[in-house]
């Protein structure tokens, strides 16, 4: 039995102030999967991101998405989230006064309640926390500090995670979550994203490096270079980039 | 306390030079009905006027007499008790498309653009428009370009008397400009400067100017700047005001175009029973133009100063970008000092900030300059020193800044002198 | 790009339907309409006030007659015409006067309930989890009508009573104290208010003590056309220490409404006031039709030695707010605060902030203020530090920071620093943003819709001042902001 489609997107054309980032992307994420997309700086990896998050200044011009089974691009960003879509952000924004904690427990209930569940109290929200906090091997002293305020960049990437954990999506696009990273923290990123991993649920890593790849291994690699995916493969395109780097991506293919 | 004034309007109207009479009747009137603002207007509040207004200083004569100071590098245009003396300038090697004129001899051609200026004009401004003489009038045509510095010189020479002086400049789209201007006067002397200064820059025209204001200790010097820029131009301006007994340093600033950005910067050093001011405003009038103001006080003796700096976003004045800082030392108990940096915003998508500071110096320091062998007075030189070197690095030309920077230390208290850092 | 109609949406979901908006309907029993030395006499009189009150307000009138209105704040509004309104209403009274809360008028007790007012001795103490017990002196239109736990309060030496009672039963000290922070002709409302005020609320905290309970007084505007001229005193003798709460809630009205009091705190050697404030008067509709005219003059001198006023406020309410909590710090080592949020949105106006006058040595002051402007309001801070020759060693640190939710609204910073001792220091930022695309975006792709994310981060920007408020306004703060999770989790 084929799993359900999570994602499937279709020449999906997108610009932001003006200029086409993305020319055409087509792409097929099934449930269970984990997709890594790599290319080379300036490709439109997180375009493609944003694009799928619904951030306000990325325009589709063309093409459609849709997510498990529905148009996603009608849905506002917050509607998505419901949804369950996570985006881990390349740069956290630093969000003063708002402790991670009350962030984390409003989105949580907003998506629970989202799906006809019942809200969690105080009580039962910081059971959740303590035991997915050590789950990942993290201490949840950060979620207790203003999101991302002075966080370093290790910091911020652990807190996506521990949010991505705790809000628990069934399609999680995490944009280069593993840059910067020392490799404690590349370690605790990687546990959360592998047990992340199940039937229902898909994972798209945007990454430049392979290093991540190691930990979290993909079943499909795809290449996106100049707003297009140039070529998809195993887990192998991955170690072939690794050694050859994007020069073979270089240029865009001549206009047919 | 005008009559005076308005007598000496009166008495030489019809003799006044330029064919501006109708201008200058205009000036007068509005000078009538504003009279010199009082410390109960808001922008006056730490300025007394009411000295000179006693005082009727009377409108200068030319003066001829041989001058004694030493004169910066050519290009320079110098002026003598508010007159041009073309004995003292030189106006040999300026750029292509450069002018520089008495305006007493080029009325005409700064017309436009002083009606225009003198219509919003009021208090000392509005004098100076009914009773000028003579100023410099700049000149670039598009694309030219002055990248050595143009000086203006103006000394304060007889008692008792005014100098109204008017500078009108005016720049090309594209054009550079870098302007140095600077007040002498002998310090037994009571004059009074009156200076105006109409400044225009065209698209993306390049203006940096640099004030050094070095009136007489028992002189009053009140300026007015008032700079337009068009789109894409850039206004750096740095003013170091250390003579008058009441000085004021007035600058307003308006962005008539998008993406224009302006630098203020000042130096202010007051001692004995000084009075320094220094007014700001930069009004965002247009989207996506950058201001920054920096200005820093030190204050010995029983001098006062202050600093109003302002910024206004109009509501349209999209992705602005605003931030104003003052800092202020006192260093003696009967000095005091006034700081107000204001923000008027109408507009959202905007990054606005200011910072203010008053303090002494820093007493950990002093202790770690001593415990290294500094004897207590050059330690605490060196800090002031130090305190105000930061904002002599805006001034992009070497030559002027080293001129300035020394200008300043030779005042400081403390300073060692002929020490470099 | 501006805020979307959303975020402005949000924002007024964040200030909400006017929900105080109703009246009761009491027979009232009014002076006669207009301003005149008779009708001072009326309201001295039916206060039975001794002579030298008397006298305090007809001085006041005389002056308050020569005064100018006052027009350099950044505020806008219709001429008002002081003859047109009743300056005294009190509700009529059973013949034989309440002996107790249960002969208090039932209407009025409805009223209070309605407003979440514990009232009842026993719901005072069910009331908040855990919080201590909370003595209410409830004012309804300029007379104070029940004050609970008075007779608690008094054996232990607190007076907390209405300021009428205290100038029957303790004139030497409302005598000594009357005038001497807020002088008469301090200026022109504080003036108008010498000469009318009807009634307010009067401490005194004897040495040494620490007030066990938060005192605190519900304000009502119920008649139409009554000015409400409150006059607060607040005294905490040597060593003592009171925190003393102030609400507000008034009902929708077509006629603007003047709000004009006057609170003026003492502290002595080693005392210290907290004072709170969370203001909701009715901010006049969307099109900026009606409303409160809130021009307050509030001022605390720090008498004594080591003493400390702190002045925290929630201003969410009145079309136009005019007001500056200060404080005088006279005594060495005295400390001034004063944290404040600010919010105005539709035609609201408001000129807020403080002064800080250090005259002693080692003072020092802490000024935070937030202000939110929305929809086609006018939002200043306008805030003076001043350091006098002998202020030795004082410190100032001054925060202000303006969020501009849309387009067309203002959000204004004027502060005064002025500063004559060398030894002292000032520091004072300042910063004006609209919320930034990116944190929006990131609270929406974690699944909050707009409105929950400008509440949070609205929140999020005024922490630093509600976490300065006491716990019992906590309920009234969440209704107007959102108050965050942090309190009771973790």
């Amino acid at each position: 039995m084929t799993s359900e489609i999570m994602l499937e997107i279709k020449n999906l054309h997108a610009s932001v102030d003006g200029k086409e980032i993305l020319k055409g992307i087509d792409l097929t994420v099934r449930a269970g999967e984990v997709h890594a997309i790599m290319g080379p700086n300036g490709s439109g990896k997180s375009t493609l991101g944003y694009v799928l998050a619904g951030r306000d200044g990325y325009e589709v011009t063309g093409g459609s998405v849709s997510y498990r089974g529905a148009d996603l691009l009608a849905k506002g960003p917050d509607e998505r989230a419901r949804d369950g879509i996570f985006l881990g952000f390349q740069y956290p924004v630093e969000i003063p006064g708002v402790s991670g904690l009350n962030f984390l427990k409003s989105a949580l209930n907003a998506v629970r309640q989202h799906r006809g569940e019942a809200p969690l109290d105080a009580m039962d929200f910081l059971k959740l926390i303590r035991r997915k906090a050590s789950e990942l091997g993290v201490d949840d002293a950060l979620l207790r500090r203003p999101v991302n305020v002075g966080f370093s960049g290790g910091e911020k990437k652990r807190n996506e995670i521990i949010q991505m954990a705790v809000l628990d999506p069934y399609l999680a696009i995490l944009d280069e979550t593993d840059s910067g990273l020392d490799i404690d923290a590349l370690k605790v990123v990687s546990e959360g994203i592998n047990r992340l991993r199940a039937p229902d649920k898909a994972i798209v890593l945007i990454t430049h490096y392979q290093r991540l790849l190691d930990y979290v291994v993909p079943d499909r690699v795809h290449v996106l270079a100049h707003g297009k995916i140039r070529k998809s493969g195993g887990r192998e395109l991955a170690l072939e980039l690794e050694r050859e780097g994007y020069a073979d991506f270089g240029e865009p293919a001549p206009a047919a | 306390m005008t009559s005076v004034y308005l007598d000496q309007f009166a008495a030489l109207r019809g003799q006044l030079p330029g064919g501006l009479d109708a201008l200058r009747q205009a000036a007068i009137e509005r000078f009538a009905a504003s009279g010199f603002p009082s410390q109960k207007t808001e922008r006056w509040r730490y300025t007394a006027l009411s000295p000179i207004a006693r005082a009727g200083f009377k409108p200068a004569e030319p003066e001829a007499a041989a001058v004694e100071m030493p004169l910066p590098e050519a290009p320079r245009a110098v002026f003598v008790n508010g007159f041009f003396r073309a004995d003292l300038s030189k106006l040999s090697g300026l750029g292509d498309g450069v002018s520089v004129t008495s305006l007493a001899t080029a009325w005409a051609a700064a017309d436009a653009p002083l009606r225009k200026a003198i219509a919003g004009e009021d208090g000392p401004a509005a004098l100076n428009g009914a009773l000028m003489r003579d100023g410099a009038l700049i000149r670039l045509a598009d694309g030219a370009v002055q990248e050595r510095p143009l000086h203006l010189v103006y000394l304060g020479a007889k008692a008792d008397v005014a100098q109204h002086l008017r500078n009108v400049i005016i720049t090309g789209a594209d054009s550079r400009l870098v302007l140095a201007e600077s007040y002498f006067g002998p310090d037994e002397t009571a004059y009074w400067t009156n200076a105006v200064s109409n400044i225009t820059l065209g698209k993306r025209a390049v203006v940096r100017h640099v004030k050094h204001q070095a009136d007489g200790r028992a002189a009053f010097h009140i300026a007015l700047a008032e700079v337009r820029l068009a789109a894409g131009a850039r206004y750096d301006n740095f003013a170091l005001a250390l003579g008058g007994a009441t000085a004021r340093n007035e600058i307003k600033v308006v962005f008539d175009g998008e993406g224009g950005d302006c630098r203020l910067n000042g130096v202010y050093l007051a001692a004995g029973a000084q009075r320094l001011d220094a007014t700001t405003v930069i009004d965002h009038a247009s989207a996506k133009c950058s201001s920054r103001q920096l200005y820093k006080g030190v204050l010995g003796g029983a001098a006062q100063a202050a600093f109003q700096g302002g910024v206004i976003v109009r509501p349209d004045a999209q992705e602005t970008d605003a931030i104003q800082a003052n800092h202020n030392l006192l260093l003696s108990r009967d000095a005091e000092v006034a700081s107000k940096p204001e923000l008027e915003i109408h507009a959202d998508n905007v990054k606005c900030a200011h910072g203010s500071t008053v303090g002494e110096l820093d007493e950990t320091m002093l202790f770690y300059l001593q415990a290294r062998g500094l004897e207590k007075n050059v330690a605490r030189g060196l800090l002031i020193e130090g305190f105000v070197a930061e904002v002599f690095e805006e001034i992009a030309d070497e030559g002027l800044r080293d001129s300035l920077k020394a200008a300043a230390l030779a005042r400081l208290p403390h300073a060692p002198r002929g020490e470099q850092s | 790009m501006a805020a979307s109609s959303d975020t402005q949406d949000t924002f007024d979901e964040v200030t909400g339907d006017y929900k105080y908006g109703f009246v009761t309907d009491i027979e009232s029993e009014t002076a006669p309409r207009g301003l005149s030395e008779d009708v001072i006499r009326f309201i001295s009189a039916k206060k039975e006030e001794p002579d030298w009150l008397l006298h305090w307000r007809l001085d006041a009138f005389r002056r308050w007659r020569a005064a100018e209105e006052p027009d350099w704040a950044r505020v806008h509004y219709p001429a008002i015409d002081f003859q047109d309104a009743y300056y005294y209403a009190a509700p009529k009274p059973p013949e034989d006067g309440p002996k107790s809360l249960d002969e208090v008028d039932p209407e009025l007790l409805k009223t209070y309930e309605k407003l979440g007012i514990p009232l009842k001795e026993q719901e005072v103490l069910a009331g908040v989890n855990g919080a201590p017990a909370v003595a209410v002196d409830a004012v309804f239109d300029s007379v104070s009508v029940a004050t609970t736990y008075k007779a608690k309060l008094e054996e232990i030496g607190v007076i907390f009573c209405s300021f009428s009672e205290a100038v029957k039963n303790h004139p030497e000290l409302v005598r000594k104290y009357l005038g001497s922070v807020v002088p008469v002709a301090d200026n022109f409302y504080a003036t108008l208010n010498s000469a009318v005020f009807s009634d307010g609320t009067f401490v005194y905290v004897p040495k040494g003590l620490r007030c066990p309970m938060e005192l605190s007084t519900y304000f009502r505007i119920n008649a139409a056309n009554t000015g409400q001229f409150e006059r607060t005193l607040i005294i905490a003798d040597e060593g003592s220490y009171v925190s003393y709460l102030e609400g507000c809630t008034a009902p929708m009205r077509d006629e603007n409404q003047l709000h004009a009091a006057v609170v003026e705190l003492i502290a002595l050697d080693d005392a210290e006031i907290k004072y709170s404030t969370v203001q909701n008067w009715y901010p006049g509709d969307e099109n900026g039709v009606g409303g409160i005219y809130n021009f307050v003059t509030k001022r605390g001198a720090c008498r004594g030695r080591n003493s400390k006023i702190s002045w925290t406020q929630v201003e969410t309410g009145s079309a136009i707010t005019w007001k500056y909590p200060s404080c005088i710090l006279q005594g060495d080592n005295s400390v001034g605060e004063f944290y404040s949020v600010a919010i105005t949105n539709n035609y609201q106006q408001a000129d807020t902030g403080t002064k800080m006058i250090h005259i002693g040595a080692n003072t020092k002051s802490t000024i935070i203020s937030k202000g939110i402007s929305a929809g086609k309001a006018q939002n200043t801070y306008r805030g003076l530090v001043r350091m006098l020759g002998k202020a030795e060693g004082a410190r100032n640190y001054t925060q202000c920071d303006s969020l501009l939710l849309g387009d067309k609204c203002g959000a204004h910073t004027v502060p005064y620093i002025e500063v004559k001792n060398p030894s002292a220091h000032v520091e004072h930022e300042a910063t004006t943003s609209k919320i930034s695309d990116d944190q929006l975006f990131y609270c929406l792709q974690r699944g909050l819709t707009v409105e929950e994310a400008v509440s949070m981060i609205v929140n999020g920007f005024c922490k630093d001042v509600m976490q300065q408020l006491p716990m019992e306004f906590a309920v009234e703060a969440q209704k107007l902001l959102g108050i965050s999770l942090e309190g009771s989790v973790g």
